[in-house]
């Protein structure tokens, strides 16, 4: 028998790191959720403020946390799927360190206030030159692996990571294309209102590659492992990609709506936004009708309970965000609490609820465990982190609408119904439900990861063999 | 007349049309066998290591 073991040492450090940034993510969500309630909190320190620690919370907890998600189970589901090792052991060593160099310099630069003030683009050139160049070897031995596969099929899951890997490497590089003028200082490429058009053409394929397909990749993985059966349906996961991949593309003028942005932009915005309801509910409805005739397992495992959750908080998001794209509600629920709670019920209960659910899957398999220390811990994580979404959610959609409403009320004389602070004084007891909900999915993280020191704490990193198919 | 305007019609009907043959590709008879296969490949690895298991016992 060959020797040839999976290269699963970067999956280990990445799994680890990705619980460790979740919980320092989710604290500086926390922190800042406080500072909305008591704006003393911020004590005066300017890199404790909240438009210094903003961008650390959304760059940390989508790049660290959820970076380190997708690198962890696609570098694994990649080898598994293809039945090889890792292509570049060294160059994977690289893009774990290298990508944790990147989140330490955005730890770092961002407090300090050194920004480039595109959102989700925050970080100055010097780090954006190091995530090009650490993506691209992500890229190389991803499609490495996929060049050496024994399979002859490659599996829907790497299609997915294939194409969040690609597109985010398209996006980061067109995005942050600027003109240094010091170390930490730069100006765009871009002038007025092509800048914000590349700026959100980047942000929300952010969001469809970043945090879509990467994670449909994850579901189309651990959801059927989990389950232990196929998928629903292989054919309708052919028609999800394609279709997914070639709308997503298209929706982000729909964040400039009543912008400078040229009026037939915004509609093709728009047009795009709603088309994108059938591929995401498709992908959807393939995710949980996996456990067609096998419900009942949904009753007993915790981390079927996350998977399945997190796919019905993504068909929740994915019918809002159409709705949101729609211009006359647009101009409701724009610049208000409304597309906080969008993006959390996307992020907490679809990203986070998926990734943790396999991580539960993968960790004890990465330490030659049958099961986490504790499966009760498991259950306890996954009630704690759903009531912490539902109260940051609803909270958050009420808040939204009496804003938009308040802001939109005109006296007969054509004046302003409310002032600015009237309708932040109403925040008050939302923004402190919201720091409760985001403090609960946060106490969540700590559980898990004393769940994973116990479950580690006397085990071995396991070595897998790649097995030898006849 | 035929200008840029009948070129943007011209495609995204291309493109309708390219949309039609993957879901005609996708759901085509021929291709059954191969996509039930593929659904199977993250569960093929637990077959190898269940035969190799049994053949050393």
């Amino acid at each position: 028998m060959s020797s040839i073991i999976y290269n699963d040492t970067v999956v280990r450090q990445f799994s680890i790191m990705t619980v460790v940034w979740g919980i320092v993510g989710m604290l500086v969500g926390v922190i800042i959720a406080a500072q909305l309630v008591w704006p003393a909190l911020n004590f005066d320190v300017s890199w404790l403020t909240y438009s210094r620690l903003r961008p650390l919370h959304t760059n940390a907890v989508i790049f660290a946390f959820g970076g380190s998600g997708l690198m962890a189970t696609s570098l694994y589901v990649v080898q598994r799927t293809c039945q090889a090792r890792l292509f570049g052991t060294k160059l994977a060593s690289f893009v774990f360190w290298g990508w944790t160099l990147v989140i330490v310099l955005a730890a770092i630069t961002l407090p300090a206030g050194l920004s480039q003030g595109g959102e989700y683009a925050e970080l100055i050139w010097p780090i954006d030159l190091l995530i090009a160049v650490v993506w691209i070897s992500y890229a190389i031995i991803f499609f490495g692996t996929i060049m050496k596969r024994k399979t002859p099929h490659i599996y829907v899951a790497n299609w997915f990571f294939g194409a969040f890997i690609i597109a985010v490497a398209v996006l980061h590089i067109v995005r942050s294309l600027a003109i240094p003028v010091s170390l930490t200082e730069s100006y765009p490429i871009y002038a007025g209102a092509t800048d914000a058009m590349v700026q959100w053409w980047y942000g929300h394929n952010a969001v469809g590659f970043f945090l879509t397909a990467g994670f449909l990749g994850m579901m189309y993985y651990f959801v059927p492992k989990q389950a232990e059966r196929p998928i629903y349906s292989y054919r309708l996961s052919i028609v999800h990609f394609w279709s997914l991949i070639s709308i997503y593309m298209w929706a982000g003028p729909h964040h400039l709506h009543y912008t400078a942005l040229p009026d037939w932009i915004q509609s093709v915005g728009v047009a795009f936004s709603i088309v994108l309801l059938a591929p995401s509910w498709g992908g959807m409805i393939n995710g949980i009708m996996t456990l067609s005739g096998a419900w009942q397992k949904l009753r007993h495992d915790p981390i079927l309970k996350f998977l399945i959750v997190s796919l019905s908080f993504y068909g929740m998001s994915t019918f809002e965000g159409p709705m949101m794209a729609i211009k006359s509600v647009n101009a409701l629920s724009h610049y208000t609490e409304w597309t906080i709670a969008h993006v959390h019920s996307g992020a907490l209960g679809w990203v986070a609820m998926i990734t943790i659910g396999s991580l539960y899957y993968l960790i004890p398999k990465l330490f030659g465990q049958k099961d986490m220390y504790s499966m009760k811990l498991v259950e306890t994580h996954f009630w704690v982190a759903t009531i912490g979404i539902v109260l940051y959610v609803t909270s958050m959609w009420i808040a939204g609408v009496m804003q938009g409403l308040m802001w939109g009320a005109i006296n007969d004389d054509g004046t302003l119904t409310y002032s600015f602070v009237e309708s932040l004084l109403r925040m008050n007891p939302f923004y402190f439900i919201r720091f409760l909900g985001g403090a609960m999915f946060l106490g969540g993280m700590f559980i898990m990861a004393y769940n994973l020191y116990k479950t580690t704490e006397n085990a071995k990193p396991s070595d897998v063999v790649v097995p030898q198919s006849a | 007349m035929f200008d840029l305007n009948s070129l943007r019609s011209i495609l995204t009907v291309a493109l309708f049309v390219l949309f039609i043959i993957i879901w005609v590709w996708a759901w085509s008879k021929d291709r059954k066998k191969e996509f039930e296969d593929a659904a199977n490949i993250p569960f093929q690895e637990d077959e190898i290591s269940a035969t190799l298991q049994g053949d050393e016992k």
